[in-house]
């Protein structure tokens, strides 16, 4: 017998431990399944390893120059005397663990067994899993696909990790580049410039289209570049990347824009021109399922994350846009709730959306044009953080709230962008949610002094009652 | 604080100007045409002016006091009103779903289509009460209007029975046992109760001569075979006798309050079963030979007792027989299997010391209790129907001829 010939059997097979993956399985096998996750690299996924977590960290620490220069106008006299990366990335790199070994600790309390490897379908019941030279034979009764995404590679900028970077090894540098290239000027980019900025790089961000942050309110946009020049310099809109070149060293991106060719030189060319769940399900033998790709990269699913075969889900970027690690958690519980036989469904109607600038943005729901479109009436609110109390002790003054409202006072949507927007965001989407009217946010009393005031003095001001403004 | 209070007081002004227009108009054709009028201590005119409110609009019929001021709450009349009239002019969201996550869940779980639900709160927003209000609806409908839709629904009620059980507080010792009911027992009680506490019974009980018929019995056994037993006999009499009272084969509309008489005749015929009570149809039983009835009674009764009937042959038909007899009752009180309006129950086929032209002999007899509902056959109509069933029974060879 060789070894490929070993089976395992389980209920329900996870492909993929990120967000999406490992909530799925811990919340089947809190239902009393029996749970197996393939992983072909580390538990959590994108998210945690090289996502969103050590991104978050970086920017924390990228703060300490305008933490330090406010100290000595304030009379705390003190001065940056030693930037060392490598520490910064050792604590980073703690922080990670420290999370991976929770979500691991987790898994093993409720019983999910870890498989290391690459998984594909043999057909809908069986999974073949090989790592290294072993391979094992997986009989599933359900199986949930959360094999997330990767960055998309542009042709003629084809990753070397040496040169030309994803956001992955960008995380990972051992030290501050002088000039960095951004190719993509989404979020990813934008936050790039958010982290490497305020350690003295310099970052020039080619974006294709007429302006960044497409996928943000033009407003949004200009505002938050007024408040942070770095989102203003170096930016270079309706530009094509073509190719690159190498010079002492350094990496040259050749770039079209107008008619004249850019040359724009760092020691990395970071592409971030967004991501792809593609490459991952292609190597996982869909074939032999039945389950097919659509036009867009993704799986088809309905409201309970069932792709077209009937025991085979789909959760997390997989299943579609937005590819959010919120989304992917909620999509999780969904599934793996679903497995257990119970009605549970996607339904939400908000997704919020958060972006790491600084400061940070937060949007959920509709945005004043879309409402324009919808209702005959809209009411829109606003309040500047330069009234908030809360923001003036934290000398984080630069922002503002709105509030989008239908004629009937229903709240709509919220844009947020300043301080701890993020965390606002929390209190706006659970009001969409809870399908409230400014009036509920309004007569909800606040505590004082927070940011989230902000949102209540804005749902004041879109019907004229705010008393701070 | 007092600058907010001052400043919203201010826009409720504006806010409520064309309201009370109207309400002073309003007010024209009561007792007082204008604050002129109104009876008010000046220092409460003076607060009523500080605060914006018309002091016609406060109605009270007597003098106004600062007590009254201070309830009267013109920015919650105002605001309600004006978001009604938003809110008909344009729907605020589309294809939304005006509910919470967890009502969604709620919905979901009792297998209902939220978007079918009726929203009770602010701007059509969906409650947990409208939920659970929805769910008792699909219920009550489901058994009181469409009685032939199937009965697939008992694990809908699972819900409801829960909770009414729940609320039962039976003292728990070794002396009592709990036993969970089955889904036929819990669509049963459910059933009986609303029968019994919807439809006013009146049970007539009426002896009938069956010794011609088993005479007749006897004969026809030998050659049809040994499954002929009185039922279909019984079945063909009241079909022949519904044909001419025909509220018996009808049921109350009670929304628009009419009796619907229905033209075909489907019995429900009540088999004893492991599993509790089951209740198949025969369908046209007017259109069926005596034979027929009976291969399909028993074939039905078989299937019953293996649970292999179909949603389709447990569908409520037109009348009920329910043959106790046989297990042993010489009378009893049948329970209308409602929205039918009356049922037979069958007693105990015995011989007894009947009087016959003078003389006291032994006779072959049963008693029939019909159960009716008073609201749609009073008490002489069913009297008649009786007497023309027994006539039907104890004249077989006329029935037969009749058929």
């Amino acid at each position: 017998m060789v070894v490929g010939d070993i089976e395992t059997g389980t209920d329900i097979v996870v492909i993929g431990s990120g967000p999406g993956g490992y909530t799925a399985a811990i919340r089947a096998a809190q239902e009393g399944k029996d749970v197996l996750i393939v992983e072909k690299e580390d538990i959590g996924g994108t998210c945690l390893n090289r996502g969103c977590i050590p991104a978050k960290a970086l920017i924390h620490a990228s703060k300490f120059h305008d933490n330090i220069q406010h100290w000595n106008e304030i009379g705390i006299k003190a001065e940056c005397e030693h930037v060392n990366f490598n520490e910064i990335q050792e604590w980073k790199q703690e922080t990670v663990e420290k999370l991976n070994s929770g979500v691991k600790h987790i898994l093993d309390r409720e019983g999910v067994e870890i498989m290391n490897g690459e998984a594909r379908f043999v057909d809908d019941n069986t999974l073949r899993v090989e790592e290294d030279h072993n391979a094992e034979n997986v009989n599933f009764e359900k199986a949930i696909i959360a094999t997330g995404s990767q960055p998309i590679e542009i042709p003629g900028l084809e990753f070397d990790k040496e040169k030309i970077i994803s956001s992955r090894e960008l995380l990972n540098l051992e030290k501050v580049p002088d000039e960095l290239v951004v190719v993509g000027g989404g979020y990813i980019g934008m936050e790039a410039v958010t982290k490497l900025a305020k350690f003295g790089c310099t970052v020039k961000v080619v974006e294709a289209r007429d302006r960044v942050l497409n996928n943000f309110q033009e407003d949004i946009v200009s505002r938050l570049k007024e408040m942070t020049p770095e989102y203003g310099d170096e930016i270079y809109t309706s530009a094509m990347a073509q190719e690159v070149k190498y010079e002492d060293g350094k990496a040259i991106l050749v770039a079209e824009q107008g008619g004249e060719t850019l040359e724009l030189s760092g020691e990395y060319v970071l592409v971030a021109a967004g991501r792809t769940a593609e490459p991952a399900l292609n190597n996982l033998g869909l074939e032999n399922t039945g389950i097919e790709i659509n036009d867009d990269g993704f799986l088809d699913v309905d409201e309970q994350m069932r792709t077209s075969v009937e025991n085979i889900l789909a959760i997390g970027d997989v299943a579609g846009q937005p590819m959010l690690a919120h989304k992917a958690y909620r999509e999780g519980d969904v599934a793996g709730e679903v497995v257990a036989g119970k009605t549970s469904a996607f339904d939400n109607q908000y997704i919020p959306k958060a972006m790491y600038t600084d400061p940070e943005v937060g949007v959920a729901g509709m945005n004043p044009d879309e409402a324009e479109e919808e209702f005959d009436e809209v009411l829109i609110g606003e309040f500047p953080l330069e009234a908030s109390g809360r923001a003036m002790t934290t000398n984080k003054t630069n922002g503002f709230c709105r509030v989008i409202a239908s004629g009937d006072k229903k709240l709509q949507g919220v844009q947020i962008v300043g301080p701890r927007a993020s965390d606002t965001l929390a209190e706006a989407t659970l009001a969409l949610e809870l399908q409230a009217y400014l009036d509920d946010i309004i007569n909800t009393i606040h505590a004082h002094p927070t940011f989230p005031e902000a949102l209540q003095e804005a749902c004041k001001d879109a019907l004229n009652k705010s008393a701070h403004i | 604080m007092e600058l907010q209070t001052d400043e919203e007081q201010e826009e409720n002004n504006t806010e409520t100007e064309t309201e009370e227009v109207q309400e002073q108009e309003k007010s024209v054709s009561g007792s007082y045409s204008s604050s002129e009028d109104v009876l008010a201590l000046p220092k409460v005119r003076k607060r009523a002016e500080e605060a914006g409110i018309e002091l016609a609009s406060i109605k009270t019929g007597e003098r106004i006091t600062e007590e009254d001021l201070e309830e009267f709450n013109p920015e919650q009349d105002s605001e309600d009103k004006s978001e009604t009239s938003v809110e008909s002019k344009k729907d605020s969201g589309t294809g939304e779903i005006k509910a919470t996550p967890s009502v969604r869940k709620l919905a979901r779980r009792e297998g209902i289509d939220i978007s079918k639900v009726e929203g009770s709160g602010r701007g059509g927003k969906i409650t947990r009460q409208d939920i659970l209000e929805f769910e008792e609806e699909i219920e009550e409908s489901e058994t009181e209007k469409q009685p032939e839709k199937t009965r697939e629904k008992s694990q809908d009620t699972q819900y409801k029975n829960k909770e009414t059980r729940d609320d039962h507080s039976v003292q728990e010792d070794e002396h009592v046992e709990r036993i969970e009911m089955s889904g036929v027992k819990k669509k049963t009680a459910e059933k009986m109760s609303e029968s019994r506490f919807t439809a006013p019974h009146v049970t007539h009980v009426e002896k009938a001569d069956l010794t011609e018929l088993k005479e007749m019995r006897e004969r026809e056994k030998e050659e049809v075979g040994p499954h002929l037993t009185y039922l279909p006999f019984i079945m063909k009499a009241v079909a022949d006798t519904l044909q001419d009272y025909p509220k018996l084969n009808a049921e109350l509309d009670t929304e628009k309050d009419e009796i619907v008489l229905k033209k075909y005749y489907d019995f429900n015929i009540a088999v004893d079963t492991e599993n509790g009570l089951m209740i198949p149809k025969i369908e046209d039983v007017n259109d069926k030979s005596i034979v027929r009835l009976a291969s399909e009674v028993s074939e039905k009764a078989e299937k019953a007792k293996n649970r292999d009937l179909s949603p389709e042959e447990l569908e409520n038909g037109t009348f009920s027989i329910t043959n106790l007899g046989v297990i042993g009752a010489e009378e009893f009180t049948p329970i209308i299997n409602y929205p039918q309006t009356a049922i037979l129950g069958v007693g105990r086929i015995s011989e007894t010391a009947e009087v016959v032209e003078g003389e006291v002999q032994p006779r072959t007899t049963v008693k029939l209790s019909l159960s009716y509902d008073h609201r749609v056959v009073d008490g002489a109509t069913g009297a008649r129907f009786m007497n023309q069933v027994v006539e039907n029974l104890e004249n077989p060879e006329k029935l037969l001829l009749k058929l």
